[in-house]
């Protein structure tokens, strides 16, 4: 028997993906709206960006736009640029007024929305996670088992009498950080460090009108078990209420950023817009409005079962060695501030 | 004491000189001769006897010279390799027997089958001699014309393609469709070959001074011929027919061609034919100039097969062993066939016949078994079964996601035939087939075909035949995900009724009239969407689409205007029903979006909702420009209203089928083509050079994310367009000695546009279809090292298809995400695959009981690494980045076992 499996197993591991490299044809000077507003009351912002070349994460931002929302009473809320390509105002939409959006950029050209209501909000349940052992595939083929937390939204949905359309986004990690310095001045400090190394899942669903109870647990995210955790984590995350059109763009997105070369993938394609544009570049992107209901869950290192070693060695312990050099300056983390987050 | 010494001395002088028979050294030259053919020359020449098992003889053929060499020798030596073994059985006879035969019993009972008469040579080979006298042997200047017919004796049906020639090949013709030839010959003697596959030949002393025609039936032999034969036909008939673009399937080469699992299959080789191609490695079906995988019409016994393939279309839903003919029409399609707008592949199932046969194999992954046999002197059947068990190789692999996947299917034939008289017969054929694939407990398909077929015929004389069959399929489907929070089941089918009564007077072999009429009733299942699993999110939903019914009299006829240049023409009147059950949608100033939709009319099961005819003219014509070359032409006009739409963006089994309505018109395709035949002489090579445009309307193409599931409004989510094909096809094959093969060429390009403002794609400019491969290149060989052991090859080169690449990337709410404006604008990597495969076929050794063969392959055997699709995604950091996904990037080998019991 073992020859018969020795001949099939090279059909096994026939199949394979590789990194497929090639130069983009960039659209030249598309512009991107990324421009989502809710209804509660919070500093908000509208993105302007122009398209980025294929591999690239850099936010090259639309400066010098004039960004300006308007609600079907006249009302107008202006959002001021605080960093190039990102605009930003203290808003909360209310419920019963419509809302659009008006951009005029720098070259003249004017990008403009219709009018966008806002849909009802649906309470979050909870924010939750599991730890568990993950499996993979190592570059050297052998298996290897690590353990990981897996984070998910919930949402209990009872007696709804119009269709749902949701998903749960904004996701927002942070870690408590605190320094242990071989230098005694200036004083330790504590970091808070958000959203590090956190690749987030979109989870879209739909609840069609008069379901029976409907119970719905979305993947946020997967993270390994590591130092960064810290002696404290917390994860937040929003069930965002959406209406159809709305949903359908974000669909769209979830399928697009969801391909995984399965036979079942939908083909790649144009994402909807319902941006309009005056005087060229195209422009790519949508103005949706939402309802948002939040909740944050935290996970303390004495609520894991695998042991956490931190970064800096425990209190009284020896140094770690190499000393990491963040143990004397927190802030050389990626994504870490001072800030105390004002859920913690 | 000396005169005993002296008369000792000779004694042994003249035993010396008075040599045993079977040591005469003799000079012999034997070409393409089997064993028995030999033995038989032996004895005729050299006056010694060879005493054999007749029915366990090699029937391989072999060419041999032998120089001063004696009897014995000969023998001995050409049973090499063989499980035979030859012995001095008297000093002129040798006895020929199986190495597990040789003892004294064995031996004397074999003797006295020869010596009793019990056994005895065959008329040469099997042939039989026939005698014929037409007329005054006195006429001896001028021609007479001799039409002759060639009937199987079973089944008294026509063999088509047997090849009737003098030894000098200077008389060579096959017969036509009816099994008729007809030549001119001079007034005079002449003898004629008449062959066909696994039929014992015919060799006709004719003297013929006036016109004559004769019937001739020939019957079924247990000979395995050589592949060279079969070749040598379908190059003539492909010269010769008056026909533009039609293959007949070389089921023996089929057989030659290394195959992914080791398994022979149809539809893998219609893709080294030029002009036929396919999409990857895994599709469910094939692809005929440039035409979508929806536009070839699958035929077995009349019955259509939806879907042609297994495990998600690697591996071909016919057992090759079950498949008596198979006919692709790429080109000029008879008006008979339709409701496909670019190729029919006509397939005819095995209905066994007098004689009890068992076949079967096993392979590394799948097993088969075919049995036929008589079951009274008129009636026959064949029955086949296929299943794969491949699960316990998943299992032992250390990769969770293979572990925890599966894919297994199986299949089932089974046909009878019955002859009430030599007029008519009633043939009856069904299928079934199964397919499950699960990957990692993930995501999967369910797919199962069937179909039943009742096919009557009848000849009212000889000239008017009529054949009636009426058949009813099935295809359903079932898409399903698990372990999700929204966990679905998605199911749909489609079945259908069909009615088809055609009408043949052959005025003679050279013009005929048909006529006829296809009915077709077509049900789709209602869509279902459900839950499967307790917590699933899924909302149960369910949708009816609309039905067809097609409704197509046809009317064809072959007309020779003078000798060399004949027209085969005809038209087909296709009138298509949208019906219900189902709904059909009203909208707002007629724009097609579903939020314009203004009313619904439900329909109940039958009730006409729309319809749409047209006229399909078609017409092929061949100028015979001598015994070697021809020109042929065709225009074909066909319509198609059953058309596939895909959910992925690769053709998946569970891609819907939907019908043309008042909102999506059948598609309507136009064909003109042209080409230059040529075959070699004593058909030893062909080469063809086709040409073809073609150009298409009233297609759609899918708009960006379509709603298909669940939507029973599909002209939403379509954009209309049109398309257009062109290429070059050149084809070089060789068909005889050792050494066969054959080379293709295709250059083609085929475009969509879209039409309408709706969903315009790239602006509604000309844009390449996913199908369009500009170049491929196809090469096979086959090389008979020795009478059993061959070894095949084949190449394949294809430019890459396209697909869409992003034109950059956007961060939205912090993904990053790819952007596409512009479709199937790169190219993926040309696919570059060569095949290899080895096979010891025992099964030509001997004639009868049970004999084996043994193939080791390896497909892809420079392990090329071919990019089946290329997709962008998050990468590690969650930046975009793309990634190509190859099928088969590895060298795959292959082992299986054959076997024939008769």
């Amino acid at each position: 028997m073992k020859w018969l499996v020795i001949f099939l197993l090279p059909l096994l591991f026939a199949t394979c993906i590789e990194p497929y490299d090639f130069e983009a044809d960039v659209v030249d000077q598309a512009i991107v709206v990324d421009a989502e507003l809710s209804d509660s009351l919070y500093t908000q912002e509208i993105k302007i960006s122009y398209l980025n070349r294929v591999g690239s994460q850099q936010f090259e931002g639309v400066p010098n736009a004039r960004v300006l929302v308007e609600d079907d009473l006249g009302e107008e809320f202006t959002f001021e640029e605080s960093t190039p390509g990102v605009y930003r105002a203290l808003f909360g939409a209310d419920r019963a007024r419509k809302y659009r959006l008006n951009i005029a950029i720098p070259n003249g050209g004017r990008i403009t929305s219709d009018f966008q209501g806002v849909p009802p909000p649906i309470q979050i349940d909870s924010v939750t996670f599991d730890e568990l052992k993950e499996s993979f595939v190592n570059e050297d083929g052998k298996n290897r088992t690590i353990n990981v937390i897996k984070a998910y939204g919930v949402a209990n949905i009872t007696n709804n009498e119009q269709d749902l359309y949701l998903r749960f986004g904004n996701i927002e990690t942070v870690f408590l950080f605190a320094e242990r310095k071989t230098v005694t001045f200036p004083p330790p400090k504590t970091c808070f460090v958000y959203n590090k190394d956190i690749v987030p899942e979109i989870g879209v669903f739909e609840v069609k009108a008069n379901s029976d109870d409907v119970a719905v647990r979305s993947l946020l995210f997967t993270k390994p078990v590591s130092w960064e955790f810290g002696t404290v984590f917390s994860i937040k995350a929003d069930l965002i209420s959406m209406d159809r059109p709305h949903f359908d763009y974000w669909k769209e997105i979830e399928l697009i950023y969801s391909q995984d070369g399965n036979i079942n993938n939908p083909p790649p394609a144009r994402i909807r817009s319902n941006l309009s544009v005056e005087n060229r570049p195209p422009v790519i992107g949508y103005f949706g409005m939402t309802s948002i209901s939040s909740d944050v869950v935290f996970i303390r290192k004495a609520d894991l079962n695998t042991p956490i070693i931190l970064r800096c060695g425990s209190l009284g312990g020896p140094f770690p060695w190499p000393y990491p050099e963040e143990c004397n300056e927190c802030l050389f983390i990626n994504g870490a501030t001072t800030s105390r987050p004002e859920y913690w | 004491m000396k005169i005993y010494l002296v008369l000792f001395a000779l004694l042994l002088s003249l035993t010396a000189w008075a040599q045993k028979p079977i040591d005469k050294a003799i000079n012999a030259s034997y070409t393409n001769n089997t064993l028995t053919e030999i033995f038989y020359k032996i004895q005729d020449a050299h006056g010694v006897k060879i005493y054999f098992d007749i029915n366990e003889a090699p029937t391989f053929r072999v060419t041999r010279n032998f120089k001063n060499k004696q009897i014995w020798a000969i023998v001995s030596d050409l049973l090499n390799g063989t499980r035979l073994k030859s012995l001095s059985y008297s000093d002129n006879s040798i006895v020929v027997i199986d190495l597990q035969k040789i003892n004294r019993e064995e031996i004397e009972t074999l003797v006295n089958k020869w010596k009793t008469g019990e056994m005895d040579f065959p008329k040469k080979d099997g042939e039989e001699e026939i005698s014929k006298l037409y007329g005054n042997p006195g006429t001896t200047k001028g021609e007479s014309r001799y039409r002759l017919t060639l009937l199987d004796k079973s089944q008294k049906e026509p063999l088509v393609g047997a090849l009737v020639f003098s030894d000098d090949y200077k008389i060579n013709d096959v017969t036509n469709e009816k099994g008729i030839c007809t030549l001119n010959l001079p007034n005079g003697q002449h003898i004629l070959n008449m062959t066909y596959t696994s039929f014992q030949p015919i060799k006709l002393t004719l003297e013929i001074y006036e016109n004559a025609e004769e019937t001739f039936e020939m019957s079924s032999s247990t000979y395995i011929l050589d592949e060279v034969e079969i070749v040598a036909n379908n190059a003539r008939t492909k010269m010769e027919n008056t026909k533009t673009g039609v293959e007949v399937i070389d089921m023996a080469k089929v057989e030659a061609i290394p195959q992914v699992l080791g398994e022979s299959d149809l539809i893998k080789s219609l893709e080294v034919l030029p002009g036929v191609t396919s999409a990857g490695e895994i599709s469910s079906g094939f692809n005929v100039r440039g035409g979508k995988l929806d536009a070839s019409l699958v035929l077995m016994d009349d019955a259509i097969i939806f879907n042609p393939t297994h495990v998600v279309g690697f591996i071909s839903a016919f057992n090759s062993d079950f498949i008596k003919s198979a006919t692709l029409y790429k080109g000029y399609v008879e008006p008979n066939f339709g409701n496909r707008s670019s190729a029919v592949l006509d397939v005819t199932s095995n209905k066994g016949g007098q004689k009890w046969k068992a076949k079967g194999g096993l392979g590394t992954s799948m097993m088969k078994l075919l049995v036929e046999g008589p079951i009274t002197s008129k009636t026959s059947f064949a029955a086949s079964a296929r299943g794969s068990f491949s699960d316990y190789l998943l299992n032992l692999v250390a990769n969770n996601e293979v572990q925890n996947s599966s894919a297994n299917f199986y299949d089932w034939n089974i046909a009878i035939n019955h002859k009430f008289s030599d007029r008519t017969s009633l043939s009856f054929s069904s299928y079934a087939s199964d397919d499950y694939f699960l990957y990692n407990q993930d995501f999967g398909f369910e797919w199962q075909n069937k179909f039943a077929s009742l096919i009557a015929r009848h000849s009212w004389n000889e000239k008017f035949n009529s054949k009636l069959s009426l058949s009813t399929g099935a295809y359903t489907t079932n898409q399903f995900t698990i372990n999700a929070s929204d966990a679905f089941s998605y199911r749909n089918g489609i079945s259908y009724l069909k009615g088809l009564q055609s009408n043949t007077y052959n005025f003679d072999e050279n013009n005929y009239l048909k006529a006829g009429i296809e009915y077709i009733d077509y049900t789709l299942d209602p869509e279902e969407l459900f839950a499967n699993e307790e917590q699933s999110i899924t909302r149960d939903t369910s949708v009816q689409r609309l039905g067809s019914i097609s409704f197509s009299p046809f009317i064809s006829g072959k007309l020779q205007i003078i000798e060399n240049i004949s027209i085969e023409a005809g038209a087909r009147f296709t009138s298509y029903a949208a019906v219900g059950p189902g709904p059909s949608y009203e909208y707002s100033e007629g724009i097609l979006v579903d939020t314009a939709i203004i009313g619904a009319s439900i329909f109940n099961k039958g009730e006409r909702v729309s319809t749409f005819s047209l006229i399909e003219p078609r017409v092929s014509a061949s100028y015979l420009l001598n015994s070697l070359w021809s020109i042929k032409a065709s225009y074909n006009k066909i319509s198609q209203n059953a058309q596939l739409v895909s959910i992925a963006n690769t053709s998946i089994p569970t891609d819907l089928w939907i019908f043309s309505n008042q909102y999506i018109r059948p598609r309507v395709v136009d064909q003109f083509s042209f080409g230059v035949f040529h075959t070699g002489a004593k058909d030893t090579y062909s080469l063809s050079v086709e040409a073809f445009t073609k150009s298409t309307d009233n297609d759609f193409v899918l708009r960006d994310f379509p709603n298909i599931i669940s939507n029973d409004h599909l002209e939403t989510e379509v954009s209309d367009a049109i398309g257009r094909s062109y290429g070059i096809e050149l084809f070089a094959e060789k068909t005889t000695g050792k050494l066969t093969g054959s080379i293709a060429y295709t250059f083609s390009k085929t475009e969509f546009r879209t039409t309408t403002d709706r969903f315009p794609v790239n602006f509604g400019e000309w844009t390449p279809a996913d199908i369009d491969i500009p170049h491929q290149v196809n090469m096979i060989f086959s090389y008979r090292l020795t009478p059993t052991f061959i070894i095949s090859g084949g190449y394949t080169f294809k430019s890459g298809r396209p697909f869409t690449v992003p034109e950059g990337t956007a961060i939205i709410d912090g993904f990053v995400v790819p952007l596409y404006t512009l479709r199937n604008k790169r190219r993926l990597p040309s696919y570059k695959r060569f095949d290899i495969s080895m096979t010891l076929d025992l099964r030509k050794s001997t004639q009868g009981g049970f004999r084996s063969s043994f193939t080791f392959g390896l497909y892809n055997a420079f392990g090329n690494n071919n990019v089946n699709n290329v997709f962008f995604r998050k990468s590690v950091g969650g930046n975009v980045r793309g990634f190509q996904l190859s099928i088969i990037g590895a060298v795959v080998p292959s082992f299986s076992w054959n076997f024939v019991f008769d």
